[in-house]
């Protein structure tokens, strides 16, 4: 376990290195890219935001401060507002004609009936509200802990797991009505 | 529809796109400037020389770098420098040196002087404590490739107050980037006749709760530090609850 004095160090450490950040690429980079797949929906979108993530991240990296947060919830801090820059410019993907158009372009990794079924949950977010969508893309899609979303949108942990709850029990009802 | 469905459309980004992006991203940190391997005629020299040499006047002049330390708005501390949020980073204080492993231990120690042994530096105690404040855990050294840390904490159980002592011997040419975050206030003050910065506001957790959940993110609250430097050690005195003239009693009631 890291002792106090462990952590204090570690707060006097220089910041992010070019091998800690090629590290952190490696693990992130499937995080936040799927992150914004639940967020926008497959398709170059999600890749470009994702690409803008980490660019800024590295460009920014002197102002990373480890002892405010570790370097992954600050990366999501900035894919959060990449996200919300990305919807104050344009509208996300969430037209059926945009799923539908995305269905034609088949993703081996996923299967073609996953990712039809990926574009109906694309366009069943995107009638959720903002938070909720948001929510659930860092549960889901980033794979994060309650708590980790609780301290990067200033919730409680238990409003983020009620949170998350009520907008699973609305996707249910949504994903068992008729297409 | 459950949690199990939600997952299950995780996918890994395409391999090209993950690298093409670290390709891009990585360039900066991988290009290297090439020179040119001609000998130049002594005339072609020495109109460079004079334009490398009116370049940097210009560069201090105007450069907002330059700009910035003339105005204070950058300070530097023995191996750390401080910058304010807005400033321009300097280009020639990048850090250097490469963040400690985790494999890395601190040692423990009960006695001043053992940590002064082991760091191979005079350590120093503080004489003056305010009410309530005892030392905890003794001494803690750390040899790193960055430098030599003994570190020494204290803490005040009524009030749920901490106060951390850090005392550093930086590696030569070491140097380490500190930006002000917009909530903290950086002050210049005077320590024992030295220069020093006082921060306020600085967020942190405290070390305990720290130590009680390591893996997750304890609440963060505002501290305040006093860093200035005496000789080679640098000297960080940070925590919760103390003003700056008690801060300052205590950093100037250290001794050996």
């Amino acid at each position: 376990m890291m002792n106090a004095k462990a952590r204090l160090l570690s707060w006097v450490r220089s910041p992010v290195t070019e091998e800690e950040f090629e590290h952190l690429y490696q693990v992130e980079l499937p995080r936040i890219y799927n992150f914004f797949r639940y967020r926008v929906g497959d398709g170059p979108v999600a890749e470009d935001l994702t690409a803008d993530t980490f660019e800024k991240a590295w460009k920014k990296r002197h102002r990373y401060r480890q002892d405010l947060a570790s370097f992954s919830t600050w990366l999501y801090i900035i894919a959060r507002r990449v996200a919300i820059d990305h919807y104050r410019r344009q509208r996300p993907l969430t037209s059926l004609e945009n799923a539908r158009h995305l269905a034609s372009e088949a993703d081996p990794e996923l299967g073609t009936q996953r990712q039809l079924d990926f574009e109906r949950l694309t366009l069943l977010l995107s009638r959720l509200e903002e938070r909720d969508r948001e929510l659930i893309a860092l549960r889901y899609g980033a794979g994060l802990a309650n708590r980790t979303i609780a301290d990067l949108t200033e919730l409680s942990e238990s409003n983020v797991a009620v949170i998350l709850h009520r907008a699973l029990k609305k996707l249910r009802v949504m994903w068992e009505e008729p297409v | 529809m459950n949690e199990k469905d939600l997952t299950r459309f995780r996918k890994s980004p395409r391999p090209e796109f993950a690298d093409a992006l670290y390709q891009r991203i990585s360039e900066p940190m991988t290009e290297k400037k090439v020179f040119k391997t001609n000998v130049l005629p002594l005339r072609r020299m020495a109109l460079a020389l004079t334009l490398l040499v009116v370049a940097l006047l210009l560069t201090f002049t105007f450069s907002p770098a330059a700009r910035a330390i003339a105005n204070e708005q950058i300070r530097q501390i023995g191996a750390l420098l401080f910058r304010e949020a807005g400033s321009d980073p300097v280009p020639t204080m990048e850090p250097t040196m490469a963040a400690p492993s985790p494999a890395d231990a601190p040692q423990s120690v009960s006695e001043v002087q053992e940590a002064a042994g082991l760091a191979g530096f005079e350590v120093r105690a503080p004489r003056y404590l305010p009410a309530g404040y005892v030392q905890e855990d003794g001494w803690s050294v750390d040899q790193r490739e960055s430098g030599v840390y003994v570190v020494s904490s204290y803490r005040q159980r009524e009030n749920d107050r901490f106060l951390l002592l850090n005392q550093t011997r930086y590696t030569a040419g070491a140097t380490f980037e500190q930006v002000y975050a917009d909530n903290e206030a950086v002050t210049d003050v005077t320590v024992a006749g030295q220069k020093g910065v006082w921060i306020s506001g600085r967020l942190m957790t405290d070390p305990e709760v720290a130590k009680l959940e390591p893996a997750g993110e304890p609440p963060l609250q505002p501290t305040n530090w006093l860093i200035w430097q005496e000789g080679e050690i640098v000297y960080t005195l940070f925590g919760n609850g103390l003003a700056q003239d008690e801060m300052i009693r205590i950093a100037e009631s250290l001794a050996p």
